[in-house]
């Protein structure tokens, strides 16, 4: 897109202005010396990239601001001793070899991995399974499409009230249920146990996210033309075989986009887990991210926060090469 | 459009001009010791003075949060914060909290409680000022003993009354006490409490540096004690995962027969709007192991001024305004915040309020969380042992060898 002329201060062909600096041009008085006026209106006249780049300039500046200088910074600290009680002070890879050294670390990232696997299975699963339900014609389809977006709606902060309120030892659904139905002798205090709570806690996240993956592979499933069904079925294929052999190689590409928002979104979970057992019991529910929340803001241990934050980032980034690298092999194939 | 741009600046110049023409100062507080009522103290200060007070109440674990984000950004965010004594070592190595020495003079110094203002000085130097005084108490509902056949004058005084209290007490859906035992700074209060009330020295002081005795045979009893009550029945098994405000909560309702807590909630309880059962519950000072041993630890607040503070004068005013009789004894009689001036322990207005004769034994037998910059981190490490033994990970003594290992390593030792 060409920016239009100045009517004002019209540039001859050169993109030069033909006007003598000082003179009164049209009757009107110049606010500004005209050379600067005939240059830069000349300069954006013909040249599309600094029009370009003035024009996104301001969301450049922007995006510095409140992301790339975090970022920077961020990383900058975590060669720092950045603690509350000291002043800063160099200590170059400290941080990272100290990191490793904490004793709860590698548990703390089994508890991770547990979590983000278990989680992705759950949503996964249900969510193919309810989109595929949803594709097909029933009534009350639009109101249950609609329905089934509310938990992703929610904050998570939320959600996790929600949860723990539901399962909560004293005046818990779940418990009023379980016990009216005379299934356990006493209310149980399932946020108690550290087993419980950490499939909870997967069970909420579940809750929240299954909407997500119904809504990515829904629109996959949509792409679909009945004409492919409708040969599959003529050659005789049955439910699973038009299932796994015409609806599933379609929809994988939207599954795999789901895979890698979701295992971001998984290892970096927080929310939930501050809401309904900040880490307990005893450390049960305790995932990296909380991890680098209880070094960096309540220890007060900046520095080797944003390392731990840092290790976890080049995870993340690990896995989504790995992703991306599997997901253009399906593509190509 | 001269014109526009002349009426423009001029706009922003009134503006300004509004802005700067009253002074403001903002105020952090956790929940507790802001009260209900703390947005009248403001107002009434602000008609006196002219001085606005933004006033920043939240849950005591975002305010300390709030409060190292900012100090640790030297950014001129607060110009007053809440704080605990055990605090201070952390903050004011740093510089983060201003000297306030010059507040008071000797007289004024000499109206405080004994010892309060000792609690927060470094080096011979202030750093914060009393705002309300405190320490957990037990709480228990007499007509829930009453039914249970219990004499409702007579609260448990030892441990083994209170387990046959709690038979008594105990049905499938309510619990003899229940306890704020969440990960954190809660549970350990609470463990450092029975281990108070078991005749336990939990910390001492070795030079400069705190080493942790949480392994002694006498907090190993308190632990096993712990443990068996919530087996047994006698304590709410949800403990682990509750806080002290939801206790609180449960307790007014009727979900539980005992409870420890703040000595500020002696108040509430005694509200027909918060408590069914109000009128009918007391407090009471926490059982011992035996006779003529309890527990109890302080948990004061105090007021400092970070800094980086522009409104240091201002802030001064604000926490003088909040000490004077008048202002403590509000906060006395509508929040229940036990009084940081000694004239006001005599009031009988204050008194029938709050019941000192309890709080001050309660007093007698209180920790004092040691003052040392790795505080958090013990508390946490404490903690997660802790709560390896309640949830059956590691049998009790075990547990406190690991957490004595963890927190004397942390403390240098």
């Amino acid at each position: 897109m060409r920016r239009p002329s100045s009517t004002s201060c019209p540039a001859g062909e050169n993109g030069l202005n033909t006007a003598t600096p000082g003179r009164r041009l049209g009757g009107v008085p110049l606010s500004k010396p005209p050379a600067f006026r005939q240059s830069l209106s000349g300069r954006l006249e013909h040249n599309e990239g600094l029009f370009a780049f003035l024009l996104v300039l301001p969301a450049m500046l922007i995006v510095l601001a409140l992301y790339i200088y975090p970022l920077i910074y961020s990383f900058a600290i975590s060669f720092l001793r950045s603690d509350i009680r000291y002043p800063e002070e160099f200590r170059g890879l400290k941080n990272y070899v100290e990191i490793f050294q904490e004793p709860d670390l590698l548990v703390s990232f089994w508890r991770t991995i547990y979590f983000t696997v278990v989680s992705l299975a759950i949503e996964m699963t249900l969510g193919i399974a309810i989109a595929v339900a949803f594709n097909n014609r029933f009534f009350g389809r639009p109101v249950a499409r609609s329905l089934i977006m509310i938990p992703w709606a929610i904050p998570p902060v939320v959600t996790g009230i929600i949860w723990n309120w539901l399962v909560h030892a004293k005046i818990g659904v779940l418990n009023y249920v379980l016990y009216s139905l005379k299934l356990i002798p006493r209310y149980k205090p399932w946020l108690a146990d550290p087993t419980w709570a950490m499939n909870l806690i997967v069970l909420a996240d579940a809750w929240k996210w299954t909407p997500l993956v119904v809504l990515l592979v829904l629109a996959g499933l949509q792409a679909i033309p009945d004409e492919l069904y409708e040969a599959a079925t003529i050659d005789g294929a049955g439910g699973a075989a038009v299932f796994f052999r015409v609806t599933l190689p379609v929809i994988s590409w939207p599954i795999m986009v789901t895979l890698i928002l979701r295992t971001v979104e998984a290892i970096r979970v927080f929310d939930i887990i501050y809401v309904m057992t900040r880490g307990g019991p005893a450390n049960a529910t305790k995932l990296t991210t909380f991890y680098v929340w209880e070094i960096a803001f309540k220890h007060h241990m900046m520095g080797k926060g944003a390392a731990l934050a840092y290790l976890i980032t080049a995870l993340i980034v690990i896995l989504a090469v790995f992703y991306y690298r599997l997901l253009n092999r399906r593509v190509e194939l | 459009m001269r014109k526009g741009i002349a009426i423009l600046i001029a706009a922003l110049l009134l503006g300004g001009a509004g802005l700067a023409f009253g002074q403001t100062i903002t105020v952090l507080l956790g929940i507790d010791a802001a009260g209900k009522h703390m947005g009248e103290r403001a107002q009434e200060f602000t008609a006196k003075t002219g001085i606005k007070v933004n006033l920043v109440e939240v849950e005591w674990d975002a305010m300390v949060n709030k409060q190292a984000v900012a100090l640790k950004a030297k950014e001129p965010t607060y110009d007053i914060v809440d704080c605990g004594s055990f605090m201070l070592p952390e903050y004011v190595p740093g510089g983060l909290y201003a000297d306030i020495s010059d507040m008071y003079t000797p007289a004024e110094r000499a109206r405080f409680m004994d010892g309060m203002l000792d609690g927060v000085s470094i080096g011979g130097k202030l750093y914060a000022a009393p705002l309300m005084a405190s320490w957990t108490i037990m709480f228990y509902n007499s007509e829930m003993f009453l039914k249970a056949g219990l004499d409702p004058n007579k609260p448990p005084k030892t441990w083994d009354e209170l387990v046959a209290y709690g038979q008594k007490l105990q049905s499938p859906t309510v619990y003899a006490i229940a306890d704020s035992l969440a990960p954190g700074e809660y549970i350990s209060v609470a463990f450092f409490r029975w281990a108070k009330s078991a005749g336990a020295k939990i910390s001492e002081f070795r030079g400069n540096k705190v080493f942790w005795l949480v392994d002694s045979p006498e907090c190993v009893k308190a632990l096993e004690f712990m443990q068996s009550m919530i087996k047994d029945g006698t304590m709410d098994p949800g403990s682990p995962t509750y806080y002290q405000q939801q206790i609180a909560d449960l307790f007014g309702k009727g979900q539980s027969s005992m409870l420890v807590n703040w000595d500020m909630m002696q108040l509430a309880f005694k509200n027909p709007e918060q408590t069914p059962y109000a009128g009918k519950i007391f407090p009471a000072v926490m059982p011992g192991a035996k006779a003529g041993l309890s527990g109890s630890v302080e948990g004061h607040e105090y007021l400092a001024i970070p800094s980086p503070s522009r409104n240091k004068a201002a802030a001064k005013q604000f926490i003088k305004y909040l000490q004077t009789p008048a202002v403590q004894k509000k906060r006395a009689l509508e929040d229940g915040q036990t009084p940081v001036l000694k004239a006001l322990f005599k009031d009988p207005d204050v008194k029938k309020v709050i019941n000192l004769d309890v709080v001050f034994q309660a007093a007698a037998n209180c920790y004092y969380r040691p003052a040392v910059p790795e505080y958090t981190q013990c508390a946490d490490a404490l903690s997660v042992e802790l709560q390896n033994a309640l949830v059956n990970n590691k049998d009790a003594r075990k547990a406190l060898q690991d957490a004595a290992a963890k927190l004397n390593k942390l403390s240098g030792w």
